[in-house]
């Protein structure tokens, strides 16, 4: 356990010395938030509902999508990637840690860190403009259960995609399309239930809605109290799945290695 | 065709301090320890930091006004950058024919394929010794009139770097006025090639001399303490106590052999006479 | 002028160096394609589902947004491609690469401009292309010469004050002690807010995005002088001003930097 600490530790550390990085992310994000506010502002100023969000709800949704998606924005994949091209993966395979935890552990220090500023920071704005009057305290319980969920889902395709740079050298091509993945069919950009049609039925059958979309729902109270105890299953399952995958391509790749090395 | 007047650059607990002379038709050579100064001496003769105070003047010009125009008359090899790695030599030809209207393709190829640099090879796959050679060849290539090469040969065996140092060579003969200012921490290197060697040490330059007077004049006295206390002082530039004595660093060595028939002198290599201006005691 | 085309002949002979560089990593060429188109696809998408509920945006409808996102979208493709350099001052300074440039006797800002290309860059412009294409093909526009040249002129325009802008924010890494920069991707990224019309931003936002960075004269206003939508006229002629004024910038932030620039390994 203690070594996990010392990755955990480590991680945060990391996540201090690179906030750079995270800040850039965070405000990437952020603009998007914002330009998405004013746009559904100004639609909501000729239509009063649409596909069943008022405003009120809609500028609640683009509070807390952005909280999700900004918490952990900066991917370890790039680090990752960048350690799998140059090679130095094998000093971590070699370490007495399993490869995945380690970097579990590590993103967990990292998110520790993004997810305490990040919720002082959107947390205050939302109390600023909202106030305290949609806040249910069994939601908010339920809330939190979700996004530590979708953050579980989040490491597990982070991971996986980083499993891809074994076979490329584009770790930011990789890193760019699993953001834009995510952003897309996550909800964070617009609530999957404006999707139109067959696409909303598709993205359904897809993990990425845990990320953004189930925790937001939950605390919007879009889910009655028993959708929302199936979602967070549904998350769970997704994160059994997604983590089997992980393993079972992580042997494959690091079997790349082994024929490298000779 | 260089000249530094007293620069000075404060660096907090590294002080920049020296004056420096490069002669026409002259391989000036500075010697130093690391991080002695030289690069950061080479940098503020190039412009890349700004200087507290002095002058620096290149051609007659001084720097301030030196312009990119005025670029084309230098080669310069500093160590610690170099050409991209993902390119050959062939690929390279184009762009220095562009940038220095001096380029000499034919000598440039020549020279590569006398020294066997492959043309088609990468350069990131070059060994040290051949990205080093191909670092000096681009710089005098340009028919520049002045070179300025800081640690050309760090890290390269014993005949590289003599093929680099006959490259040097053959670049002075072909035309009389050409100069180079050249920086080595391997005396060797430099005492062959210079006509005039300058040590720096923290930041300040200890001795400037002719190579040639360097090498006939300058010896080591090796004296017990007795003989020491009947020496006459007035050329000993340092002293260090030894096991036996004392051995001093003289500057005429001439004068030594004639009055004192009983000391042991030696003549002294260019590193011992480094050794002995840095930890050596005044008088 | 002699001066002028001695730096054409470097700008490609840079080019070409760069491009040989680049086919090291051949085999992710088609990645890339496909990274671009779906990422770009994505975007699309978004405004594609957001129309989907509503028919028009701050009185824009889809056409006209995307021929919004069409000249931005293209504006960064021709950095990328042209002059992706402009990303990479914080690199060079502290790679000392910059270090080289200088001893060198040709201008250090066509240096820097060409010290990287990339490919995407000629994906995204494709793909602008296309968007434009499509947009003016949907949207009613009464085409005149002057109009044709204008849109062109516009693009043009787009492309220089964006170059200028990422510039800009860049070269502030003379000024900044840290080792990495990234006002730049800031300014990137404030390009998400100029696919939508300016109008639907408080005043604030507006003066702050639109004009003090000049994203109004990116995208807003020239699309809606093309649109002949009402007070655009006055903002599109503002337009070769603001390119003026944005390069003269960026030309004294450089010239600025470098007298500031120290080498800093010893």
């Amino acid at each position: 356990m203690k070594k996990y600490l010392a990755y955990l530790r480590c991680g945060f550390l990391d996540g201090c010395a690179y906030r750079q990085y995270f800040i850039t992310g965070m405000l990437a994000n952020f603009i998007q938030a914002v330009v998405l506010f004013f746009v559904w502002k100004s639609i909501f100023h000729y239509q009063e509902v649409i596909s069943g969000y008022t405003w009120e709800i809609m500028k609640q949704y683009v509070f807390v999508s952005f909280l999700c998606n900004s918490i952990f924005s900066m991917g370890f994949e790039m680090d990752a990637a960048e350690r799998i091209i140059k090679g130095d993966i094998i000093l971590d395979l070699l370490k007495p840690v399993s490869y995945r935890t380690m970097l579990f552990f590590r993103m967990l220090g990292t998110a520790g860190m993004e997810f305490a500023v990040t919720f002082v920071l959107v947390g205050g704005i939302y109390l600023c403009i909202n106030g305290v009057q949609y806040l249910d305290f069994f939601r908010t319980v339920l809330f939190l259960i979700a996004l530590l969920m979708g953050m579980g889902i989040k490491f597990c395709l982070q991971y996986l995609f980083s499993l891809l740079c074994f076979y490329t050298d584009n770790a930011y091509g990789v890193s760019k399309a699993r953001e834009t993945l995510t952003n897309f069919f996550s909800g964070a950009l617009v609530p999957l239930a404006m999707f139109p049609g067959i696409l909303r039925e598709a993205v359904n059958f897809l993990p990425f809605r845990g990320i953004v979309y189930t925790p937001c729902c939950i605390f919007i109270g879009f889910f009655s109290i028993r959708e929302c105890i199936f979602n967070i299953f549904l998350q769970f399952i997704w994160i059994l799945v997604l983590g089997g995958l992980g393993t079972l391509l992580g042997k494959k790749a690091f079997s790349v290695i082994s024929m490298y090395g000779g | 065709m260089l000249k530094i007047d007293h620069l000075r650059k404060n660096y907090g607990s590294f002080v920049l301090d020296c004056s420096l002379e490069v002669q026409p038709g002259c391989i000036t050579g500075l010697i130093g320890q690391n991080s002695a100064g030289k690069t950061t001496m080479f940098k503020a003769i190039l412009g890349l930091i700004s200087i507290d105070e002095g002058t620096i003047r290149i051609f007659g010009k001084d720097l301030k006004d030196f312009t990119a125009k005025d670029k084309q008359e230098l080669g310069v090899v500093l160590s610690d950058s170099g050409f991209s790695g993902y390119l050959t030599i062939e690929d390279i030809i184009p762009v220095m024919e562009s940038l220095y209207p001096g380029f000499d393709k034919n000598f440039f190829k020549e020279q590569a394929k006398r020294f066997q640099l492959p043309e088609k090879k990468r350069i990131k796959d070059f060994s040290t010794g051949m990205k080093a050679k191909l670092k000096v060849l681009a710089a005098i290539s340009n028919k520049a009139k002045l070179l300025i090469l800081d640690e050309p040969t760090a890290g390269l065996d014993v005949v590289a770097r003599d093929e680099l140092l006959e490259m040097l060579r053959e670049f002075m003969e072909q035309d009389e006025e050409r100069s180079i200012l050249i920086s080595s921490h391997i005396s060797s290197d430099l005492e062959t090639l210079c006509d005039d060697l300058y040590m720096i040490h923290e930041g300040k330059i200890i001795l400037h001399e002719d190579t040639d007077v360097l090498l006939s004049d300058y010896g080591l006295l090796k004296v017990d303490s007795q003989q020491y206390a009947g020496l006459d002082k007035n050329y000993i530039l340092r002293k260090k106590e030894e096991s036996y004595g004392y051995s001093c660093l003289t500057n005429q060595k001439q004068y030594y052999m004639e009055n004192y028939p009983g000391i042991a002198i030696e003549k002294g290599s260019i590193d011992e006479v480094i050794t002995m201006m840095i930890r050596g005691e005044r008088l | 002028m002699k001066a002028l085309g001695k730096n054409v002949i470097l700008y490609f002979a840079f080019q070409k160096q760069n491009i040989k560089t680049l086919l090291q990593y051949r085999g992710d060429f088609l990645m890339m394609i496909v990274f671009t188109l779906f990422s770009q696809g994505c975007s699309l998408g978004l405004i594609y589902i957001i129309y989907s509920n509503i028919p028009q945006v701050g009185g824009w409808t889809m056409w006209e947004i995307c021929l919004l996102y069409g000249f931005l979208l293209f504006s960064e493709g021709f950095i990328n491609f042209f002059f992706q350099g402009a990303w990479k001052v914080t690199n060079m300074i502290y790679m000392s690469d910059l270090d080289r440039f200088l001893t060198r006797p040709v201008s250090v800002g066509l240096q820097l401009l060409t010290a990287k290309i990339d490919f995407e860059g000629l994906n995204k412009m494709v793909i602008a292309a296309a968007l434009l294409g499509i947009g003016i093909g949907k949207c009613e526009i009464h085409w005149t010469v002057f109009k044709g040249i204008c849109f062109l002129v516009f693009l043009g325009e787009a492309c220089v004050i964006r170059l200028c802008m990422i510039w800009i924010a860049s070269c502030m890494s003379f000024w900044m002690k840290s080792k990495s920069n990234s006002l730049n991707y800031f300014v990137i990224s404030l390009g998400e807010m100029a696919k939508y019309p300016l109008a639907i931003y408080p005043p604030v936002f507006q003066g702050i995005f639109g004009y003090l960075i000049p994203y109004a004269f990116v995208s807003y206003y020239p699309v809606g002088c093309i649109l002949e939508k009402e007070g655009m006229a006055a903002g599109a002629a503002c337009t070769p001003l603001v390119c003026l004024v944005m390069a003269a910038a960026a030309y004294l932030v450089l010239k600025r930097g470098l007298r500031r620039y120290e080498s800093t390994s010893h």
